[in-house]
């Protein structure tokens, strides 16, 4: 009975509707659906297609996809080559595999600008060198962690990506040396490079590097032990534009190589010389006299510095921004007093296990320009001379946002209360168990939802 | 992220758990150590391969990584395996019986980011601070039957060790019973019948030291089916004197009984003998112990059923009557009970005297 209405009432009202016999009706049905379709849907009206492009061009992989769904008029808009000139797989999907990325150069030809295949495993050389084919106009390409490349992509990229300006191979443990060398005579312009953890990788790569991209200003290679005084020395020389050398974990470097860096690099912005134990202070003496362009310097685990080496850092690199000094165990109290006087805009300052550090030194930090304004983060952790009156100084600092104090024995729980009465945004890292909120009482409970409220 | 972060100090807390989760390849033990207030000091304690967290602490970081590890898995996106890890390994050594948490790191094995081997040795740690935990061990089972399927002598050996190690660590552990006669029951199946004889002699003397445990005692009975029910499990076995066949037996029976082809008989007869005169032994020596009285039950009953001789019925008959007068007096409860089974039972008329 329901069923019969249903189907009666359907036609007799969309007749009533139209007013007209059912050849006329059928009619309408298609218009309606055509509508629904392609160009006559209404968006398609008002927006021209040139400003339909132009909104997918801000938009990312998966919304580009979602759009590629819409329509027939989407799909070809929403995968025109010109919206796929930045990607970035890694927040999308990293288990990609060749014929991805075939279609994806294949799309995108020379459009493509940017493209980052972080941690896509399973891309092999086959598909890069397709990729390095249909798009020659790459500028950027990140293949970090895409353990199944060799040199052989190096080398399509050196072919074909002659604009290449920067290039990202760390952790792909199966490069070389032969890659620098391509790299190094198929794309002078390239302006940055990272090779981390790359152990194939060794002197002789970074000297043809150096040779072939003169124009280098980024150069990262944390985790590569294998890398030499002589291969920085080479770098300094040739490449003067360097403004961030990361050398990490680059244990055999020494003093030499710093100095050159030093002197022929004098627009040096970040530098991390992390774990470099071989370091002493005449490295320090001689970026004080060259780069005064310094903001980031991580020094962690240099443990032969002393406060010489930082007195005379401070004297001229006024910008440093941040610097990480854990475990430079022998500087003490006048290091961070000169650290105070000589560089005003000390953002985020690491002293963990600098264990001659006192309350003294403290003092003398939070006196200074950098505290009160700047310092939004101070690592004091395992300085086991911190008292607090460390705490009661660093009152002053208005801008501190974190401060670690773990293993600070000294340190009380009252000393961090008085702290965070003070500033109560501050984020005080310790090993004390947190405060438990009392026991919410009946009441917690409001009687009118939100809404409610409002109305 | 919706989870709230007052406690800081979780993170590093749970990354220095697993940098020595990972560096320590022979780590033995995890523990709690009782310490209700914290100083500002690492709550982890690492000694001679031994790992112990504060007490203090354990509520709070339990849940900072609950929280990170439910959101993680309600959320369905794919997520940084090493964090996850760094997660789990401490959400687990502070609460193992959670199956979702333990899934979690199965798919992450199936997956390559983490080695079998190293799961083995992780949970054994584990099951050192939660020996009686089902998971733990659904979870090593779950490695060697999807994982490593290799069931060779050393390995199940091996397995075998932990499981009597968490059996001593919770009385009455019938999981870990359990979990080591699952790996019995493989080797038997993968023609490996040396263990089982290795498992009788030595549960006999971890009997000894647990009159009371149950679940060793049916282990015992379990791996007495076996071999009593094979006779290749028998041959690897060590002492098989036929002594107390002599002392069960006058030599009438024995002479009706036994037919000189019929060797495996009396070696079964004799494993069944040897354990009923060692259970009276133990009975005698630890008085009162429910454990021992149903262990006499089981081998009682596997002797009548067995070997359905009505010389055997009445020599037991004679045995048990010989104990239970002996008895009376100091187990007079157990005793009572013992003779009662045995007449409605197993139909022995067996009367006190």
């Amino acid at each position: 009975m329901v069923m019969e209405t249903l189907t009666r009432d359907v036609p007799s009202s969309m007749q009533h509707h139209n007013n007209s016999s059912v050849s006329n009706m059928k009619h309408s049905y298609v218009q309606l659906s055509k509508t629904c379709l392609d160009e006559d849907a209404q968006i398609n009206k008002k927006l021209p297609k040139e400003l339909l492009l132009r909104i997918f061009s801000y938009l990312d992989v998966v919304s580009l996809c979602r759009c590629a769904q819409v329509s027939r008029a989407w799909n070809v808009l929403a995968l025109d080559g010109s919206n796929w000139q930045k990607i970035d797989l890694f927040e999308f999907q990293t288990d990609v595999e060749g014929p991805v990325i075939e279609n994806i150069s294949r799309r995108c030809g020379g459009f493509l600008r940017q493209i980052s295949l972080r941690g896509c495993q399973s891309v092999g050389d086959g598909s890069l060198k397709t990729l390095a084919q249909c798009c020659n106009y790459i500028e950027y390409i990140n293949l970090n962690g895409c353990k199944r490349i060799t040199d052989s992509t190096s080398q399509s990229l050196s072919q074909y990506c002659k604009k290449l300006l920067s290039l990202d191979i760390g952790s792909c443990s199966m490069v070389t040396d032969l890659s620098l060398k391509a790299i190094s005579d198929g794309c002078p312009n390239l302006t940055s490079v990272n090779i981390s953890w790359c152990d194939g990788i060794t002197e002789n790569g970074v000297e043809a590097l150096a040779h072939g991209c003169p124009k280098l200003k980024s150069f990262i290679s944390k985790g590569c032990t294998s890398m030499t005084t002589r291969a920085i020395c080479c770098l300094a020389q040739h490449c003067v534009k360097l403004e961030v050398v990361n050398l990490h974990g680059c244990n055999n470097i020494e003093d030499e190589a710093v100095i050159k860096l030093a002197n022929n690099c004098n627009s040096l912005k970040y530098l991390c010389l992390a774990n470099c134990s071989l370091l002493t202070d005449s490295c320090l003496v001689s970026l004080a006299e060259q780069c005064y362009q310094l903001n980031t310097l991580e020094v962690a685990g240099c443990s032969q510095f002393t406060d010489i080496g930082f007195l005379a850092l401070s004297k001229t690199c006024h910008l440093l921004e941040k610097m990480d000094l854990e475990e430079c165990v022998f500087i003490t109290d006048s290091t961070l007093f000169h650290l105070a006087m000589g560089c005003p805009r000390l953002e985020n300052l690491s002293l963990s296990h600098c264990e001659l550090i006192t309350d003294e030194g403290i003092r003398h930090l939070s006196t200074s320009t950098c505290a009160s304004e700047h310092l939004a983060v101070l690592e004091l952790d395992n300085c086991p001379l911190i008292t607090d009156a460390s705490l009661e100084h660093l009152i002053n600092c208005h801008n501190l946002q974190r401060i670690m104090l773990y293993d600070c024995q000294l340190i009380t729980r009252n000393g961090i209360k008085r702290l965070r009465t003070h500033s109560p945004n501050i984020n005080v890292h310790a090993y004390f168990a947190p405060v438990t909120p009392p026991p919410s009482t009946g009441n917690s409970r409001q009687h009118y939802c939100r809404c409610c409220a409002i109305l | 992220m919706d989870v709230d972060d007052n406690f800081p100090a979780a993170k590093r807390i749970i990354t220095e758990i697993q940098s020595i989760v990972n560096r320590d390849t022979n780590l033995k033990e995890f523990d709690l150590v009782i310490q209700p207030e914290s100083q500002n000091k690492s709550p982890v304690i690492y000694i001679d391969h031994c790992l112990g967290l504060e007490s203090w602490c354990v509520r709070h970081v339990y849940e900072y990584v609950y929280q990170r590890l439910v959101s993680a898995r309600k959320r369905l996106k794919r997520q940084v395996s090493n964090e996850t890890i760094t997660l789990l390994t401490s959400a687990l050594l502070l609460n193992p019986e959670v199956s979702t948490f333990w899934n979690m790191r199965r798919e992450l094995v199936i997956d390559g980011c983490l080695k079998p081997n190293e799961e083995l040795q992780f949970s054994a740690v584990v099951l050192t601070f939660k020996p009686k935990c089902a998971e733990i061990f659904t979870y090593r089972r779950w490695i060697f039957f999807n994982i490593l399927k290799d069931f060779s002598c050393d390995i199940v050996l091996n397995e075998l060790t932990v499981g009597l190690t968490a059996a001593a660590g919770y009385p009455s552990n019938y999981n870990a019973w359990n979990h080591c006669f699952w790996f019995i029951q493989k080797s038997l199946e993968h023609e490996n019948f040396s263990l089982i004889s290795h498992q009788w002699e030595k549960t006999k003397i971890w009997c000894c030291e647990h009159v009371s445990d149950h679940s060793c005692m049916q282990y015992r009975q379990r791996l007495l089916k076996c071999l009593v029910a094979d006779k290749r499990c028998l041959q690897h076995l060590e002492c098989c004197t036929s002594k107390s066949l002599l002392r069960f037996l006058n030599s009438d029976e024995r002479h009706k009984l036994m037919r000189p082809s019929e060797d495996y008989f009396g070696e079964a007869i004799c494993v069944v003998l040897d354990e009923l005169y060692f259970n009276e032994d133990l009975i005698m020596m630890y008085q009162s112990h429910e454990s021992l009285w149903n262990h006499r039950r089981f081998l009682c009953y596997l002797l009548v059923n067995i070997y359905k001789i009505d010389c055997i019925k009445e020599a037991l008959m004679n045995n048990e009557r010989r104990i239970s007068t002996k008895l009376l007096k100091s187990n007079e409860l157990y005793v009572k009970k013992h003779i009662l089974w045995l007449q409605t039972a197993l139909c022995i008329p067996i009367k006190l005297l």
